[in-house]
């Protein structure tokens, strides 16, 4: 489903040129469930980033579904991502403006999808997720655990075959953590491929396969320990 | 007062902090304050300072209420005697007339405008003299007994050096010797706020000044009579004493003073029959401005709302620790006016320097217009009201906002409650109606320059182009009628021979010009002249021969004045086609006949229809008799050549002195820049409008700039998140612009109505506005489209090039 071929990510500072990932391989299957881990400022977030199709400033090559995302337009890209990708945040990211219902709604008024068939999908997204009862309420007005099931609900109204987690329990105790990350081994019970980028042991154990990182390298890959061990011998 | 300075002390270091907000906020004051002192020093000037004599409401111009124009104010000599011995109400009653005079001076004879006054003109103002003394009724009891004048300030400044031994001193005033009996005080004009005198004679010498005796003359209705009515007497019961007498004066001289009847008015503006249009012109101008200051306060009061959004947090930190509520709204008015202070000075700086180039400028008209637009203290109050009102103004905008703030959310949220999202905000509304505002100023402005470009291409029945034009006032030289008559004809034909002339023509005065006269018209049957007799009035123009080639006027049917025209022949006219539609009821004059002063007239020709004492009027008649039969001693050469005006101008000066090196010639220029007093109210309306329409564009501009880049800083995290969810750039641009746009349709739409439902306010400052034309609308659109565009050009290139990596990832 995915495959990154030599990608790397630098950024341009007064002292010169940082980078952030250096030389990354890696394929990831439909089905699977990728953790990637490592310390802050290791490149979990900006690898996340560019799975999502957010970043454009990268070297290498990225194929996703077989698509060359490397020869894509801005645009392309774009649409690409809008039709198989959802994205939850560490922060919820929920519009504090929209109610439940519009802030699950909203990748689909983006799709240009019917408003009948929008409202049906929204019913049953929230029905799967059991809060038909909290479709009005605000933001403000919900727990962290609550905005963070609203914020999941969003990223996988439109059936996406990717979706992508940045931290999504970083902001829960633990209970609220656990349900959440039940959800996700459900999601991907059912189909969907999920990476996502964490520093806990515990949710990190959800996933069927985990790839660190390490100032930018990939430093080991569960599924290709030959892999993590020629980019270590890359690095040296 | 320690925590009003330490009020002060903390808005200036808070603006201090924001100097780019200060400085707009200060520039955005400026321009409303700064037009709103220009407006209201002129409107103090004009119609609220008093005219510069003692008790100046107790002094009134006589006018006759049942018409329009010079002829509802002007009276003949003996009217005004008659009035000035049998009423009972007045103190006093004096006469002044307009007269152009020939002021011999060290570089020859300069022509001047003055004043022929009765002789207790000075005594009945109660004006006393700067140098000198003033004339007196002993000094006007006979034709030629009293050869004096009175200099003005100015005259005695710019002409005599302000040599204070000029009283006494013989001038020349036409070639006749004068003595210089004193200098008028400087602040005192005369009695028109306009035309401002630069010499004053006693009336008694008018036939000497003018060159023929009128004073007697019943019909000769061309003098002002001004008074002072008596202490305790109310302009009611002066009314009525002055109309007993009218009616009076009508049994007795019934051919020239039926009907005859006065009202009352202040002087200054030619009686009251300048006053009206003056007025509503700067009634429409006043609200003008005030929209412009209600359009800065709204931009300001919208910014005052969003910053007092962002310091939420300051403000319930302030109410946790024990600030009154009270107490804050106090330290926002304070910063608000701290803010209005410092744009008002900023403002009277730039008006005052704008006022002081009004002061000095003099409209190239040939008659002595100035308008002297000096702050005083009336103007300094009203800036310092107005800018302490402004302040209160847009700085009560936060105070719902501050009353509402909840410490315990704002503390936690960081920020004043979220205005931003679906709800419609009050800083929204005040954009729509600043934006409203700018749309009606932005209507205003285009329907003057409209009514311009009508002005200036409507057919005026000659055409000026190519034609210099100067003034030769025989009189002004002393010379005789027959003397007079043949200078003409000679200048005319040694002018026709200069090179690149290809006609020459002149005329008592030409249409559109300051100096036309009326006279009725009678059918060829009549017997009795009385005003009940006569058909209509009409100006009239003696005009030579070559005259209609000159001018470039269009001989419909007959044929134009030739040489055998003269005395010794029958007498003969030209008549335009409103004119012959209106005596004969069709256009075929020609061969038909006339009266007027008497005399039985052939019409010989009719001309195309043109404009005469007004660009704006409706179709006019007119009358052109040969100077030849009618005499004149002043005449207006026009001269029709492929030369430049200077090269023209200078020709023809040579031409004349050769001729006569003692003769004056005065408004020698181009015809068009001649006819600029008659465009000057239309290019004033133009330049005020167009101010105006600029300020409304510019705020409108700060305005939605202000509130687009607001929304989009206040959004980018939300835009940011939208982006990862899928929407495009074009999506996203629309979420973050859309109710700006919105803002801007809506405060267009409003300003558009309003400016339809404003058009007699607009009338008022320009003639036929038309507010529904077509171009007017389209160019209204595209101008608030073209506002809309560059106003959130910079917003929506943020959007366009937000990073929503960058922007997530600050959690």
């Amino acid at each position: 489903m995915i495959a990154l071929n030599n990608v790397e990510r630098s950024y341009k500072s007064g002292a010169g040129q940082i980078w952030v990932l250096r030389r990354i391989h890696l394929d990831i299957q439909p089905g699977e469930f990728v953790t990637i881990m490592g310390p802050s400022g290791a490149g979990k977030s900006s690898l996340l980033n560019i799975l999502a199709m957010l970043d454009d400033h990268w070297q290498g090559e990225f194929f996703f579904q077989w698509q060359a995302v490397h020869t894509l337009q801005r645009k392309q890209r774009a649409e690409l991502a809008r039709r198989n990708i959802g994205m939850v945040f560490q922060s919820y990211h929920l519009l504090d403006d929209l109610t439940v219902a519009e802030n699950i709604d909203l990748p689909l008024t983006y799709k240009n999808i019917p408003a009948p068939e929008r409202q049906a999908m929204v019913a049953d997204i929230l029905d799967r997720f059991r809060i038909v009862a909290k479709k009005d309420l605000f933001p403000s007005q919900l727990s962290g655990g609550q905005q963070q099931l609203v914020g999941i609900a969003r990223a996988v109204i439109h059936n996406p075959a990717l979706l992508l987690a940045d931290e999504p329990t970083g902001n829960l105790h633990s209970t609220q953590a656990r349900e959440i990350m039940e959800l996700f081994r459900t999601l991907n019970q059912q189909g969907t491929t999920i990476v996502q980028v964490t520093h806990s042991e515990a949710n990190a154990a959800y996933g069927t396969r985990i790839v660190e990182l390490r100032d930018g390298w990939m430093t080991m890959d569960t599924k290709h320990p030959e892999l993590a061990a020629a980019s270590q011998g890359g690095r040296s | 007062m320690t925590n009003l300075w330490k009020d002060l002390r903390y808005a200036l270091r808070r603006l201090r902090k924001s100097p780019g907000f200060a400085i707009t906020a200060i520039l955005t004051l400026a321009l409303g304050i700064g037009a709103n002192v220009v407006v209201f020093s002129i409107m103090n000037a004009l119609l609220l300072r008093p005219m510069s004599y003692p008790d100046a409401k107790q002094v009134y111009t006589l006018q006759h209420p049942q018409q329009d124009g010079i002829a509802a104010l002007a009276n003949s000599y003996p009217v005004y005697q008659d009035l000035r011995d049998r009423n009972t109400t007045f103190s006093a009653l004096a006469m002044y007339r307009f007269a152009h005079i020939g002021l011999e001076t060290r570089n020859g004879p300069q022509p001047v405008w003055g004043y022929e006054v009765s002789g207790n003109y000075f005594d009945m103002l109660g004006v006393q003299p700067y140098l000198g003394r003033l004339i007196h009724p002993e000094d006007d009891t006979a034709a030629g007994a009293s050869a004096y004048v009175v200099l003005s300030y100015r005259c005695w400044r710019d002409r005599f050096g302000g040599d204070k031994t000029v009283v006494g001193r013989i001038i020349h005033l036409n070639k006749v010797p004068y003595t210089v009996l004193g200098v008028a005080p400087k602040g005192f004009v005369g009695t028109e706020r306009f035309f401002w005198p630069e010499v004053f004679v006693p009336v008694m010498n008018q036939a000497q000044i003018e060159g023929y005796d009128w004073i007697h003359d019943r019909s000769e209705q061309d003098i002002f009579v001004i008074g002072r009515v008596k202490p305790g007497v109310t302009a009611a019961a002066a009314t009525a004493n002055l109309n007993a007498v009218a009616h009076q004066m009508a049994k007795e001289h019934p051919q020239t003073e039926d009907k005859l009847a006065f009202a009352l008015a202040q002087p200054g503006f030619l009686g009251n029959v300048l006053g009206g249009p003056v007025k509503a012109f700067m009634f429409g101008v006043v609200l003008l401005a005030a929209l412009v200051l209600l359009a800065v306060c709204a931009n300001l009061g919208g910014l005052f709302a969003a910053r007092t959004t962002d310091r939420a947090r300051e403000m319930a930190i302030r109410i946790a620790v024990g600030a009154g509520r009270p107490r804050l709204v106090r330290q926002l008015l304070t910063e608000a006016v701290v803010l209005s202070s410092l744009g008002g000075v900023a403002g009277c700086m730039v008006a005052f320097g704008l006022l002081r180039a009004l002061s000095n400028w003099q409209p190239a008209t040939g008659f002595p217009i100035q308008l002297v637009v000096a702050p005083d203290k009336l103007v300094y109050l009203f800036a310092f009201v107005v800018s302490l009102t402004a302040g209160v103004l847009f700085g009560s905008v936060p105070l719902r906002q501050i009353w509402n703030t909840d410490p315990v959310h704002a503390i936690k949220s960081g920020a004043g409650p979220l205005t931003l999202g679906r709800k419609w905000s009050l800083r929204d509304l005040l954009l729509s109606f600043q934006i409203a505002i700018c749309c009606l100023l932005v209507t205003a402005s285009l329907v003057a320059v409209r009514g311009l470009g009508r002005t200036l291409h409507t057919n005026l029945g000659f055409d000026p182009k190519g034609v210099t034009t100067g003034m030769v006032d025989l009189q002004l030289a002393n010379d005789s009628v027959t003397a007079a008559e043949q200078f003409q004809r000679r200048l005319a034909e040694q002018v026709s021979h200069l090179p690149g002339v290809t006609a020459v023509g002149y005329a008592s005065a030409p249409p559109l010009s300051l100096y036309s006269t009326h006279t009725s018209v009678y059918t060829e049957d009549t017997a009795d002249f009385s005003v009940k007799n006569q058909k209509f009035s009409t100006p009239f123009y003696k005009v030579s021969p070559g005259y209609m080639t000159a001018a470039g006027t269009r001989l419909i049917a007959g044929r134009n004045f030739a040489e055998q025209d003269n005395a010794k022949a029958p007498k003969v006219a030209i008549v335009n086609q409103t004119f012959a539609r209106k005596l004969f009821g069709t256009d075929d004059a020609v061969g038909r006949y006339m009266k007027i002063w008497g005399d039985k007239i052939e019409i010989v020709g009719v001309v195309e229809d043109g404009k005469y004492e007004s660009v704006s009027e409706d179709p006019t008649p007119a009358l052109f008799l040969s100077i030849m039969q009618f005499r004149n001693e002043q005449i207006f050469l026009l001269v029709r050549s492929t030369r430049n005006t200077g090269d023209m101008a200078a020709a023809i000066r040579d031409t004349i002195r050769r001729l006569d090196p003692n003769q004056p010639i005065s408004s020698l220029g181009s015809w068009q820049d001649a006819l600029e007093i008659m465009l000057l109210p239309a290019h004033v309306a133009t330049i005020a409008l167009g101010v105006f329409g600029a300020l409304g564009i510019l705020l409108a501009l700060t305005g939605i700039f202000g509130l687009a880049s607001y929304t989009v800083s206040r959004r980018m995290k939300e835009l940011g998140i939208r982006v990862a969810l899928g929407a495009s750039r074009v999506q996203v641009l629309g979420g973050a612009l859309h109710r700006p746009m919105v803002l801007l349709a809506f405060g267009s739409v409003v300003g558009l109505v309003l400016g339809v439902l404003a058009r007699s306010v607009l009338a008022s400052v320009v003639y036929g506005a038309k507010t529904n034309d077509p171009a007017v609308l389209v160019g209204v659109v595209f101008t608030m489209t073209l506002v809309g565009a560059l106003a959130t050009w910079a917003p929506a290139s943020r959007v366009l090039h937000l990073d929503p990596m960058r922007l997530l990832r600050q959690e």
